[in-house]
This record gives structure tokens, C-alpha cells and sequence, in this order.
């Protein structure tokens, strides 16, 4: 709000000789009645004369906007209005269009849903590699990143408002030579973007162009580059892997191929009456990821420790320490030689990723369960990873002009480069971004950054599919992408984007039909040719020389706000981190047991603190105990605690990145921990971890998933339990219509939470902040509830998702006094919004608590620019209300709509609630469990199958899928 | 009080002492209310109440304007103090039709002199807790949808809803109670109206006692519809609170699910409410001089009472205890060790003291006969049945049966002070009460007096 005030002064007043006009202070206004009695007039009144002057000079500025507006904002199409409704458009029906997202560079092909031109909602797209239909947290809530009112607007020069023209004089300027000219960007595989960048090497000889990612896979690709000789990506077959062994790599929330990878693990897993053959997953990791999660045998280790097991490993021995672990492994992967896969986190070191790569490759892995194809990165001669040679640079003062395009680096690179320091030497320095962040304080151009969905662009896949980004709503503010900004850089100021992306995949290859790609998302054919008879250089032993302090501390990107980049999503912040349940805050991570060796307890404040170079760099954050974790060690998560760019993200968590530097990027062998006399409170959604010896998550063995019989009520021969409670579907009624289940596998749910984002975007769940969620007062419909099993030190962990249960005997609707929630023909569990006073005793007499309510207007704290993404087939629920997971009942009745008009039965899987699209493993399955041929009803049949509490006589629609345990 | 004062009195063991003659009875109850200046405990006292119902106001206001989110509920814990303090207020409004009602058609003489600010009693906690289930509401402005009203969308109240029963069963009773109150009044209101010295008064009160001449017709009608509305209030006294607790036994909550329910309620709700007619009496009698009215005697009997449903309350605990280990139900049982171990066992074990252990000293003649004694252990018999509600409610609702959900509650300054609100509007509806109705049935007492003139004189 102040800044919003503050820009309209500086823009009403764009030159001014003192801080006392500026602020129009009292002081002035007497100084100006003193001393300019002329002006002084003016400001109190206006005689004719000047009120035309005044009046031309608006009309003049008026008629600028306006001709800006036009070139910048509006497309020079004809605009027809809906007099003649257009071919494609019914309004009320959503159009989906195919798209990209990008995630370090690497792209995930999306389908956007738009209502009436406005994007809604991202669905994975089938077609793509990447995604296979599937998504993840970021690209759920990448639609309301959209919508982001702090979203920079318009260019800035030195904080003053000013045009893309103007900064373009600046790039009109730049010497022919290129010679002291820099490009920093984030990492990019785009084609387009390749070829521009090449271009412009070509014209500006001495031009370098950097790239820089905080949290980076380049120590494997380096690492790879060393072994084979050349730029290589990998491909991880984990649909041929039998046995995983990681090594603190949380390949399931956090590699380049997230989903994909999800998928191949999970389907690897799925264990059916009569396929009891699943891959077996070991992982060893300091702080408990979801890899480590769903590990048969999870070690704990600190992470200086990876050294030693990985030599062990290569070894083939077990001694010392861990050894049960690594004889179980060592065990395992000789029996599946060939069929293995040895992962390593992507910033352990190079010696380090050499050694695993020697792991697979004396394992027979590569070529199998690992593949190579080219990179799909720029070249290192076009594009050099590395920051540090840029800051030398600079501070030599060697760079004039540096383009930053995209990211922050200020606020994320390495605390020993010093970036910020050396900024300060470069003469211009101009820095595009989506918010006005910590970089662009230090720069003297700040230029808006076009967000994806708003941008022409390509991008490549893990495999090297290329697909395009295309726009689905003009720019919403003066923004421009990357692409657009290097082909100005280029001098090439006025093709529009989308030229610049049909030529260029014109020239690539002539047979490329542009309209199909663009319908499909996926540009066909470009899927690089994998890498046959490479060669590995000789090894040369394991270099083993991790050292370990007493305290060793462990850097991780955040779950869902990654390196700082998502931290302004509302959506993002408030989604509890998987192990923890914590959003809204980063914590200090340590073990119950050296906590208490520490004296620490929940939210104590702690200071971490070491020297880099001669200064002592400190940090400030709440301890929070995480069973679970190794020893001897503190893990802190990045991307926290920012202090500029969005109202969402200042003041929410605190900087991790300070104690970062480019030798220890992921792990401090020695910190320094100290106890501040003060207390942090954090939200936590969940704070009992423990089932209580109640069968809540069932675990089963896997004779059991064969010759076990369901316990889900009436399914299986599964006798229905005793109830008091009423039947409010009578039984003639139900058999007419279908019965709507979900069946959830506990086995493949890998606990990412994209289920949650992915409800939340369709259903218009509201944001409500961290002190409601301390009251316990989250919104989420569907939730995915956390349990330990066994020692507090190192437990077994295990996530169970739980949407409404839908109960055929709902306890809720017994005891609502105005019938606000009922049953629907088909077996819903329904709620009438309009209906509901809000007495709240249905959600005392839910067992399963999956009610909401909302005990604030929370709806009001929408921000009017995010109204935009709320889907209209679903009420925005008012104060007073109860509210629940529908099953998506409005994506039921568009299909039920359909197949009406067709005359024909609802198939099989046509119904997708936004949960089970999202999903990434496809652990959820809706459907019609009346039909015996359904997917849905062959689960509730299956030996593994139960019901949550169906003791209690509800018989809930939705079961689960035991998870099967060794 | 002087020791010998205390003896004094124990001796007089009569519901009426002192010389009394018909006229003086009128004269000095009457008077209470029609000629005596304000006395500064009034002044003092309803200013107090005052004050406390313009915070209640005022939290009501803000209430209304952001929603129940002010309150510290949640979810799991989805009610709070609205509804303790609901169960709390009804319980105690219970006593006084039990006094009148019950007493009556057993022909116990000793309710003559408390029954009326008993009943008085029972209407403004009735009021008091009449307003909770309308703030409790999300949206309170459609509160009249949980009436039964002809509508044109043909929709009505979901009647399996115990909240429906419970409206049904509040409403009844509020009004059955109303109506005895104040057919009982009628004498006394005639009686008022022929001593009041100022005009305006003798208006007022002939416009409330309905013409009443004390005609002989009247009073034989005035006895027959007594009895009848005594008959009918009886059965009430038992179904308000029993249908009060099917708010909770008809959940499936572990802690609520208990058949137990209804006549541990009822036994509940009549061992608050005597509490409170202690706490109420014995400054009445002190204050206003009432002793020969409201002697030892009935402190005795209210003690007494006290007693008989503290006990039966204490059986509740302990079979609610038996059973949920009896059941041999994971979740029954672990309701029983969540409440004694908990992170709420500092609340029941308050409740215990309060409501079980505290009472035993009233097997002593020597505590049943001490007024200030008995004042202290109403108090605390006060604290521990609003104690009981708690952990019913909250200490249920807090930890049920999915770990994961399992939640912490707290009542926050806007809890209190609705709460401590509806404290000052039943003190201050009473102090009004003092000031302008006669606070002891008139016309029973003179029968009293009559009968004990009669046995005197023979």
C-alpha cells in the first residue's frame, strides 16, 4: 500500500530539487510561499491561462499513454465483440490451451484451462514427456503467480518510472564490440533463447553471457563432462531400475524430472492382487526427504558422510559404521547388476558424483537404468555457469553494462562472492524480474519481467522434447520476456515474440507443422537421440576427504518456494512442508536427540554463525525438532526471509543464504549454534505424529497383498459394520445412478502435496495467513496427514492424503439443523453453502475432520488482482460457512452434461477431480464403484483395500490402498 | 457473623422466625420494592451488572461485525465457550423450577421463601444462556431458519438434529417457565399495587396483576392453574437438560457418545443450580435483612440437595470412567487417560475437587449450617460444573480419533468477554429484580405466617 503511494508521487513529480518537495512538507510549502509566490498561486488556484496550459500538457500526456498503450499492450488485431459469438469460444465452457512451464531452465508441458480468456487452472499435458498428464506443487500454483498484485508494472530508471523506449536508447548505446557488455541469466534450455544468444555472440564479439541458479545440477553435469568428454544430460530409467540406492538425492521432489520420475518410481511400486514384484528404495540423507520417506531402509546420516559410503559401495564393503545398511545395499545392488540405479545429491561434489557414476557404470547401469543424450543446456562456450569468474570481473572492473535478465542474485548467490559489493562497480546495470527485488534495488534500470503464461517461448524437456510456451492473456502490465529483451539486446526492437518463435522453428525444420505443435504443445521429432558407445575416462579413485565438525549444517532448497523464486505465492507459503507440516516459516532442523544435547527445545531462536573469509556471518531462526533427522547436525532451508518484492514473502521465514558460499553450497562441515533468549512461533498444521496404535495408515506385507481379502465394507465379501446411522440414499434410488468412490494408494503416495495445491486452485480455497493457521484454522479440502512409526530418533514415515470420505452413512449430515449438508443421487455427500448458518456440528461429528470453516470473511483477503483465477463453476464461499471436499462436483457435471447430450453412460476415468489429475504417481483413482467393470470398484476388491475408521459405521466412499511394508 | 450469632440461629431450625404479623410480611417485602431509598450494595451491585452487560454489548457488536473467528475455536475444536457457557447457564436456571415445581407438589413448606427469586434465577440464566446458540452461529442473521416455518422453497428444519430438539426443549421451557413465574406473582403484584405510594407504581402493578381482588373465586382458580402449571413444568425440569446432553450423545464423538448422558446432565444441571440459589441467598438475606424469611433452615435443605446431586454427579464420573475402560473401545479408553493425563488434566482434576471432593464436607451439620461456608462452596461447585462442560466439550472435541487432526484450545479475551458479559446481564436483570418485584412469594408467606400464628395461639 505505501509503495503503491509512494510510486504516484514519484510519477506526479518527476523532477524536484529537495527530499522537503518531494514530500511536499510543510516547510516547503512555506519556503514556496516565501520565496515563489507565482507558484504558490498555482497550487491553491488556477486562472484560465494556466488551467489550459495544464490542460494541454495532460492532453499531450494523455495522447502518449495512449499511443505507448497501443504499441506495448494491446495486439494489432481487430477486436470483434460478442454480437457474433466466436467459433471457439462458449462462454461458460473453459477452452484448455497447451503450454510450457519452465523450472530451471527445464520445461513441464501444461494444458491451461481459461474461462472467458482468463487462465484459471494448470493441468498437466499428456503428450508431454515431462509430465505425462501429471504436475507438481510449482505448476499448480504458477496461475496465481500470474495474478500477483506486487508484480512489477512498469519499467523503473533509478526508482522513477520511465518506459521501455527509454531503456532501449540504453541498449541502442551499447559498443559495437560488445567489450564490456555481461548477460546474467537463469538457466534456460529454449531453443529460440540458444539461438539468440549465438546470434548475438555473433554481432557483439566480446559480449559473455553467464548463467546462475542457486540451487544447480552443475556439479553432476561437470562431473559427467570429466568422465565422458562431452556436455551430456541424463535420463534416469527408474521404470527399469529394481533397486534404488540415493544418496541424499531427493530425486522424487526435486529433480529435473520431478513428475516423470514420480511416475516411474510409483509404477514400479503399485503392488495388485497377483503383481506383488515392486522396486526396493534405500536411502541415506540428513534430513528426511519424501525419497527417504518411502525407502525400505532409511540411514541417517551427517552430511559429511556421504564420502565414506559411497567408497564403501564401490568397494562392495560394509565395514564400521552403517554397516547393516550398507551390506543390505551392497547385497541388493550386486544381485540387480544392471538393473540398479546409484543416485548422489546434485550439489555433493564432483569427486563425489564421479565416484557414484563409477558405481553405475561397474554396476552395468549405464545405458540401462542411466542414459545420456546431448545436453540439453547452451554450450559452455556460449553460456558459462560461472558466477564467480563474473564477480572478478566486475570488480576488476572489467564490465560497463550488466543485463541481468530474470532471478536475484543479490539476494542468492554464494555470501563469499559478494555480489552485491561488486554490483557496485559496474556502470549501468539494468535487471529484469517479475518483482522488485533485492537485485533490482542495486540496479539502474529495473524491467519488468512477462510471466509464463503471458509469454511466446520454448523450451526443452529432461529428454530434450522441445515444447512452446504460448500466451493465454496479453501481458497484464508493460512486461517483457526474456526472449523478447534478447532479441532487443540483439537490435531487434520490434518483431513480436511470437515471430521470433515460428521462425525459428521454421528454419529449424521445415516439416514442423506449427499450428500442431502449438495445439499439442510438443514440438514432435526433437526428442535428442540417446548417447550409444560413450566412453568413461579411466577412474581415479574415490577422493574421500569430506571432514565433519562437531556441528555440521546442511543447506536444502525449500519444498515448495524453492530458492526464494515462488516465495511470493501466497498458495506456496501456505502449504505445510511434507515431514514438518510448517508453512509460513523455515527452521533450524535438528534431531531430537542433539537438540536436547543442545537444551533445545521447539521455536527456541538459535544463531548459527562462521567465519567466511574474516567475517563472521550470522543467522537467526526458530529450532524445530524433526524426527528423523541424522546427528550432529542442522539443516536450514533456502528461500526464506526476504525483504523486498512482495507483500507475501517480507517477513516470513529467515535467510539461510548468508552462511552459503560456492564451496559449500550444500553442506558446512562446522558451524557454530548459539541459543538466543527468545522464542519464534511457528504455524504447523499438524503436531501429533504419532498413531496411537490405531490403524489409521494400515500396513500390510506383501503375502498379505495376495492372499489377503479387502476389509472395505460390502466390497470383497467385506461384511457391511453395524450402524445406527440413518440411510439417506434409499437403496432403489442409488441403483439407479452412479456411485462415486475414490480409492488413494498409500504405497505409491510419495507425500509431494500437489493434490492440495491442485484443490486449491480449483476450488477457490483461500489463503488465510499464518496466525490462523496457528489457530488451526487452514482451508485445505484435501490434506495429506504425516505419521511417524518407531524411535523418535529415526522412524519410519508414512503420508496419508484424506479428502472427504463421502460417506454412504454421513455422521455429518445427521446433525445439521437446517439440512445444509444432504445426499445427492449419486452418493454425494453434498453441501448447499447457501444453506448453511454455521453451527459447526458437523464438523464436531466428522471423525475424519475434513470439514472447513470459514471463521473469517477469508474470502475478503483475496487480493483484488487474484480474483482473476477463480474458477466460476465454484462458490466463493462467505464468513459463517462450512465448507468440504465435493469430489469436484463440477467437473462431474460438466462430464454428466456431455454424456447426456451423447445419450450415453459416463466411461470410466472420464471424471477427474483436480486431485487425481494433479497427482503425480497416480495414486488416486475416482470413479463409478457401481460399475464391477470400473477401475474403482476392482480396487475396493483388492486384498490391500480398506476403509478409514470403518468401525464407526459410515462407510466412506473413499478407501485407501494399504501401504505395503518388507 | 460472632459464633454465638451462628448458634443462634442453628437453634431456630424453622422455615420462618421471628414475630411476623401478615401485614409486616407485606410490609417489609413490599417495601424492598416500593418505598425504601436505593441502598448503596444496589447501587454498587447493579452498576457492576451495568457495566458488565455493556461489555457484553460491546462484544456481541464485534462478534457480529468479523464473525466467531474472534473466538479462539477451531478446527478440530469447533466450539468453544459459547456452548459450555450455554450447557452452564441452562443448568443453572434449572434449580429454580425444580424448587418451585417439584417441591410444591410434595408439599415441601421450606420452598416458600426461595422459590420466587429461585425462579427469577431461572429466567435470566435461561436468558443468559438463550443467546449463545444465536452468537454461536456463523451467520446469526439466518438463525430463524432453524424454526419451523411455513415457507414458500417448502424447506424446513432438519428435525434428526438434536440442535433442533434442543431449540424445541429451550423454548419450552423458557416460556412454561415465564408464565409460573408470574401466574405465581399475580397475588403479590395485587398486593404491591395496593401499597405502592405513588401513583405511577399503583398503575404499573395493576396493569401486572390483572385486576387481581384476592376475591375467593380467584384464589380457588389461582390454585388450580398453579398445580397444573406446576405439573406441567415438572417433566420439563428433566427433558430440558436430558435433551440438552443429546447435543452431545447423539455425535459420534468418543466422549460425547454416552448414554449416560441425560440424567448425569439433569443430576449436573440441579446441583449447579442449587449452587447458584446459595450464592444468590445468602447475600439476599444478609442485604436486605431477609433472615427471618430465608432462615438456616433452607440453607440447610439447599445443602442438603447439594449434597444428594453432587454425589449423583459423582457417579457419573466414575461409571463414565468404568465404562470407557469396560468397553475396551481404543477410543473410549483413551478419552478416559486424555482426560486425567492429558495436556487438560489440570481442568479435571479441578473438576474433581470442585464437584466431587470439596462437597464431602457437607455430611458436617456444622458446614451446612454456616452461611459464608456455604457461600464459598457454592462458588466453587459454581466453577466446577462450568469445569465439567469444559472438558466435555473441549478435552472431547480436542484429541478424537485421528492423531493427525488432534488440536489445542484456548478461550481468548473475546471468550471471556462474552462470558463475563453474560455474567452482568444475569446481575443486573436480578438487581432490577430486587428493586421492582417482590424478591419472596408474599401470599405464600402469609399463608406461613397464618398457620404458624394458628399453631402459636392453640
Amino acid at each position: 500500500m505505501n509503495r503503491d503511494e509512494s510510486t504516484e508521487t514519484t510519477e506526479t513529480k518527476r523532477l524536484w530539487r529537495s527530499i522537503d518537495e518531494l514530500e511536499n512538507s510543510i516547510e516547503y510549502q512555506h519556503a514556496l510561499h516565501r520565496e515563489f509566490p507565482v507558484l504558490a498561486s498555482i497550487s491553491e488556484g488556477i486562472d484560465r491561462r494556466d488551467f489550459l496550459k495544464v490542460m494541454g500538457a495532460s492532453l499531450g500526456l494523455a495522447g502518449a499513454t495512449v499511443t505507448l498503450g497501443a504499441c506495448t499492450r494491446m495486439p494489432m488485431r481487430k477486436i470483434v465483440p460478442y454480437v457474433n459469438q466466436p467459433e471457439d469460444l462458449i462462454p461458460g465452457n473453459p477452452i484448455f490451451y497447451a503450454s510450457t512451464f519452465v523450472h530451471r531452465g527445464l520445461g513441464t508441458g501444461i494444458l491451461v484451462e481459461t474461462h472467458e480468456n482468463r487462465p484459471t487452472k494448470i493441468e498437466g499435458n499428456p503428450d508431454h514427456p515431462a509430465s505425462l498428464g501429471s504436475t507438481d506443487p510449482w505448476m499448480q500454483a504458477s496461475v496465481l503467480s500470474l495474478y500477483d498484485p506486487d508484480r512489477s508494472k512498469v519499467v523503473k530508471h533509478r526508482e522513477d518510472p520511465s518506459t521501455w523506449d527509454e531503456f532501449f536508447s540504453v541498449l541502442r548505446a551499447l559498443p559495437p564490440s560488445g567489450k564490456g557488455v555481461r548477460i546474467l541469466m537463469e538457466s534456460t534450455t529454449s531453443p529460440s533463447e540458444i539461438d539468440l544468444l549465438a546470434k548475438l555472440k555473433h554481432g557483439y564479439p566480446e559480449l559473455k553471457v553467464y548463467s546462475f541458479e542457486a540451487i544447480s545440477n552443475r556439479n553432476v553435469r561437470e562431473a559427467d563432462r570429466a568422465a565422458f568428454g562431452e556436455d551430456l544430460s541424463r535420463i534416469y530409467r527408474f521404470d527399469r531400475a529394481k533397486v534404488i540406492v540415493s544418496l541424499g538425492d531427493d530425486f522424487l521432489s526435486r529433480s529435473d524430472a520431478r513428475v516423470r520420475y514420480a511416475r516411474d518410481f510409483a509404477d514400479q511400486r503399485r503392488v495388485r492382487k497377483g503383481s506383488p514384484q515392486r522396486n526396493l528404495l534405500y536411502v541415506a540423507e540428513t534430513y528426511p526427504s519424501l525419497a527417504g520417506a518411502m525407502a525400505e531402509e532409511r540411514l541417517r546420516v551427517r552430511p559429511s558422510e556421504f564420502e565414506a559410503l559411497s567408497a564403501q559401495i564401490l568397494k562392495g564393503t560394509h565395514a564400521g559404521a552403517h554397516s547393516a545398511w550398507l551390506e543390505l545395499v551392497v547385497q541388493k545392488l550386486k544381485a540387480h547388476a544392471g538393473e540398479s540405479l546409484v543416485l548422489c545429491a546434485e550439489e555433493l561434489p564432483q569427486e563425489l558424483q564421479r565416484t557414484v557414476l563409477e558405481i553405475n557404470s561397474r554396476l552395468g547401469n549405464i545405458g540401462k537404468t542411466m542414459e545420456f543424450i546431448p545436453s540439453v543446456y547452451p554450450k559452455t562456450d556460449l553460456v558459462t555457469e560461472d558466477l564467480a569468474s563474473l564477480v572478478s570481473e566486475m570488480n576488476s572492473g572489467q564490465v560497463q553494462t550488466l543485463l541481468i535478465l530474470g532471478g536475484d542474485p543479490t539476494y542468492s548467490a554464494p555470501a563469499d562472492l559478494e555480489f552485491r559489493e561488486a554490483l557496485k562497480k559496474v556502470g549501468t546495470k539494468a535487471h529484469l524480474s517479475a518483482h522488485f527485488n533485492d537485485t533490482s534495488v542495486f540496479c539502474d534500470w529495473h524491467l519488468p519481467l512477462s510471466h509464463g503464461l503471458e509469454s511466446w517461448g520454448d523450451a526443452r524437456a529432461f529428454d530434450g522434447t522441445a515444447s512452446l510456451i504460448q500466451p493465454v492473456i496479453a501481458p497484464l502490465y508493460e512486461s517483457k520476456s526474456v526472449l523478447e529483451l534478447l532479441a532487443a539486446i540483439g537490435g531487434n526492437f520490434s518483431t513480436p515474440a511470437h515471430d521470433l518463435i515460428s521462425q525459428y522453428w521454421n528454419q529449424y525444420d521445415k516439416k514442423i507443422n506449427w499450428e500442431h505443435s502449438l495445439n499439442r504443445g510438443v514440438i514432435e521429432g526433437t526428442q535428442f537421440k540417446l548417447k550409444s558407445g560413450l566412453e568413461l575416462k579411466p577412474f581415479e579413485g574415490a577422493k574421500s576427504e569430506a571432514k565433519g565438525g562437531d556441528l555440521e549444517l546442511q543447506f536444502l532448497p525449500d519444498s515448495m518456494i524453492w530458492d526464494g523464486k515462488y516465495a511470493d505465492n501466497p498458495w506456496l507459503q501456505e502449504m505445510p512442508r511434507p515431514m514438518t507440516q510448517i508453512c509460513w516459516d523455515n527452521i533450524v532442523a535438528v534431531s531430537p536427540k542433539t537438540a536436547a544435547s543442545l537444551h533445545l527445545n521447539n521455536e527456541d531462536v538459535v544463531e548459527l554463525s562462521r567465519k567466511i573469509g574474516v567475517v563472521e556471518h550470522k543467522i537467526q531462526g526458530p529450532v524445530y525438532l524433526v524426527p528423523g533427522h541424522a546427528e550432529q547436525s542442522v539443516t536450514v532451508h533456502l528461500g526464506w526471509g526476504r525483504t523486498r518484492g512482495s507483500a507475501v514473502s517480507e517477513g516470513s521465514g529467515f535467510d539461510a543464504y548468508p552462511l552459503r558460499t560456492s564451496s559449500d553450497l550444500f553442506r558446512v562441515d562446522s558451524i557454530q549454534l548459539k541459543k538466543l533468549d527468545r522464542q519464534h512461533a511457528v504455524a504447523a498444521v499438524q503436531t501429533h505424529f504419532n498413531m496411537e496404535g490405531r490403524e489409521i495408515v494400515r500396513l500390510e506385507s506383501v503375502e498379505f497383498s495376495q492372499t489377503g481379502k479387502s476389509r472395505v465394507p460390502g466390497a470383497g465379501g467385506a461384511e457391511f459394520e453395524p450402524t445406527l446411522l440413518p440411510e439417506y440414499l434409499p437403496a432403489e434410488v442409488a441403483a439407479k445412478t452412479e456411485a462415486w468412490a475414490m480409492s488413494i494408494d498409500l504405497n505409491t503416495c510419495i507425500g509431494c502435496k500437489t493434490c492440495m495445491l491442485a484443490c486449491q486452485a480449483e476450488n477457490n480455497i483461500p489463503v488465510v495467513g499464518k496466525q490462523q493457521v496457528i489457530r488451526t484454522r487452514e482451508m485445505h479440502w484435501i490434506r495429506v496427514d504425516h505419521y511417524f512409526e518407531g524411535s523418535i530418533d529415526d522412524p519410519k514415515m508414512y503420508f496419508q492424503p484424506v479428502p472427504c470420505m463421502q460417506c454412504e452413512r454421513a455422521p455429518c449430515e445427521l446433525v445439521c439443523p437446517t439440512e445444509a449438508t444432504n445426499h445427492s443421487d449419486d452418493g454425494l455427500n453434498q453441501m448447499v453453502y447457501n444453506r448453511c448458518v454455521g453451527t459447526r456440528y458437523c464438523s464436531n461429528n466428522c471423525p475424519y475432520k475434513v470439514r472447513r470453516f470459514n471463521f473469517l470473511a477469508y474470502t475478503k483477503s483475496i487480493r483484488p488482482s487474484e480474483k482473476l483465477q477463480a474458477n466460476p463453476d465454484v462458490t466463493i464461499r462467505s464468513r459463517g460457512v462450512m465448507e468440504k471436499c465435493t469430489y469436484c462436483v463440477q467437473r462431474i457435471q460438466s462430464v454428466r452434461i456431455e454424456a447426456e447430450k451423447e445419450d450415453r453412460p459416463i466411461r470410466d476415468g472420464e471424471i477427474k477431480t483436480a486431485c487425481e489429475a494433479a497427482c503425480p504417481t497416480q495414486a488416486i483413482v475416482f470413479g463409478n464403484k457401481g460399475d464391477p467393470q470400473s477401475r474403482i470398484a476392482k480396487l475396493r476388491e483388492e486384498p490391500l483395500a480398506y476403509s478409514l475408521l470403518s468401525e464407526l459405521g459410515t462407510r466412506p466412499r473413499t478407501t485407501y490402498l494399504a501401504r505395503v511394508i518388507t | 457473623m460472632s459464633k454465638e450469632a451462628v448458634n443462634e440461629e442453628v437453634m431456630n431450625d424453622e422455615v420462618l422466625t421471628g414475630k411476623h404479623s401478615l401485614a409486616s410480611v407485606t410490609e417489609q417485602i413490599s417495601g424492598l420494592a416500593t418505598r425504601k431509598p436505593l441502598t448503596r450494595t444496589w447501587i454498587f451491585g447493579a452498576s457492576v451488572g451495568f457495566l458488565l452487560l455493556i461489555d457484553l454489548l460491546f462484544a456481541i457488536t464485534y462478534l457480529f461485525l468479523k464473525g466467531v473467528g474472534i473466538w479462539g475455536i477451531d478446527i478440530p475444536v469447533a466450539w468453544g465457550f459459547a456452548i459450555i457457557n450455554f450447557v452452564w447457564w441452562i443448568g443453572i436456571g434449572h434449580a429454580g423450577t425444580f424448587i418451585s415445581a417439584i417441591l410444591y407438589l410434595v408439599h415441601q413448606e421450606w420452598r416458600t421463601s426461595i422459590n420466587r427469586f429461585a425462579e427469577a434465577m431461572t429466567l435470566f440464566a435461561v436468558s443468559c444462556a438463550g443467546i449463545y446458540p444465536l452468537l454461536h452461529l456463523g451467520r446469526p442473521w439466518f438463525v430463524y431458519w432453524m424454526i419451523p416455518y411455513p415457507n414458500t422453497m417448502g424447506l424446513w428444519p432438519q428435525f434428526r438434529s438434536p440442535l433442533v430438539w434442543d431449540e424445541f426443549a429451550v423454548a419450552t421451557y423458557a416460556t412454561v417457565s415465564l408464565v409460573f413465574w408470574y401466574i405465581g406473582m399475580v397475588p403479590d403484584l395485587a398486593s404491591m399495587r395496593d401499597g405502592s405510594p405513588k401513583l405511577w407504581q399503583r398503575k404499573i402493578y395493576g396493569i401486572l396483576s390483572l385486576g387481581w381482588r384476592g376475591n375467593g373465586r380467584h384464589w380457588a382458580r389461582y390454585q388450580t392453574i398453579y398445580v397444573i402449571l406446576a405439573g406441567l413444568a415438572t417433566p420439563l425440569v428433566l427433558s430440558v437438560h436430558s435433551l440438552v446432553s443429546m447435543d452431545f450423545t447423539a455425535a459420534l464423538l468418543p466422549g460425547w457418545h454416552s448414554t449416560i448422558f441425560p440424567p448425569f446432565f439433569v443430576a449436573g444441571a440441579i446441583f449447579s443450580g442449587f449452587a447458584m440459589v446459595l450464592t444468590l441467598a445468602i447475600p439476599l438475606r444478609k442485604f436486605y435483612g431477609l433472615e427471618d424469611f430465608i432462615t438456616i433452615k433452607h440453607l440447610d435443605n439447599c445443602a442438603k440437595l447439594l449434597l444428594v446431586t453432587g454425589l449423583l454427579v459423582s457417579y457419573g464420573y466414575v461409571f463414565e470412567a468404568f465404562t470407557s475402560w469396560y468397553s475396551d473401545n481404543t477410543f473410549e479408553k483413551y478419552v478416559a487417560i486424555n482426560r486425567a493425563l492429558g495436556p487438560y488434566a489440570v481442568h479435571y482434576w479441578t473438576l474433581i475437587f470442585c464437584n466431587v471432593i470439596s462437597i464431602q464436607t457437607l455430611w458436617f451439620k456444622r458446614v451446612r449450617t454456616s452461611p459464608w461456608i456455604l457461600f464459598g462452596l457454592s462458588f466453587v461447585v459454581n466453577v466446577g460444573m462450568w469445569m465439567e462442560r469444559f472438558i466435555i466439550i473441549i478435552v472431547s472435541l480436542h484429541r478424537d480419533f485421528i492423531p493427525a487432526n488432534w488440536g489445542m484450545y484456548h478461550g481468548n479475551g473475546w471468550d471471556w468477554a462474552t462470558y463475563i458479559g453474560t455474567m452482568g446481564q444475569f446481575l443486573f436483570l436480578f438487581f432490577l429484580f430486587i428493586r421492582a418485584l417482590p424478591v419472596i412469594s408474599i401470599s405464600e408467606l402469609r399463608e406461613l405466617v397464618q398457620k404458624k400464628n394458628t399453631e402459636e395461639a392453640a
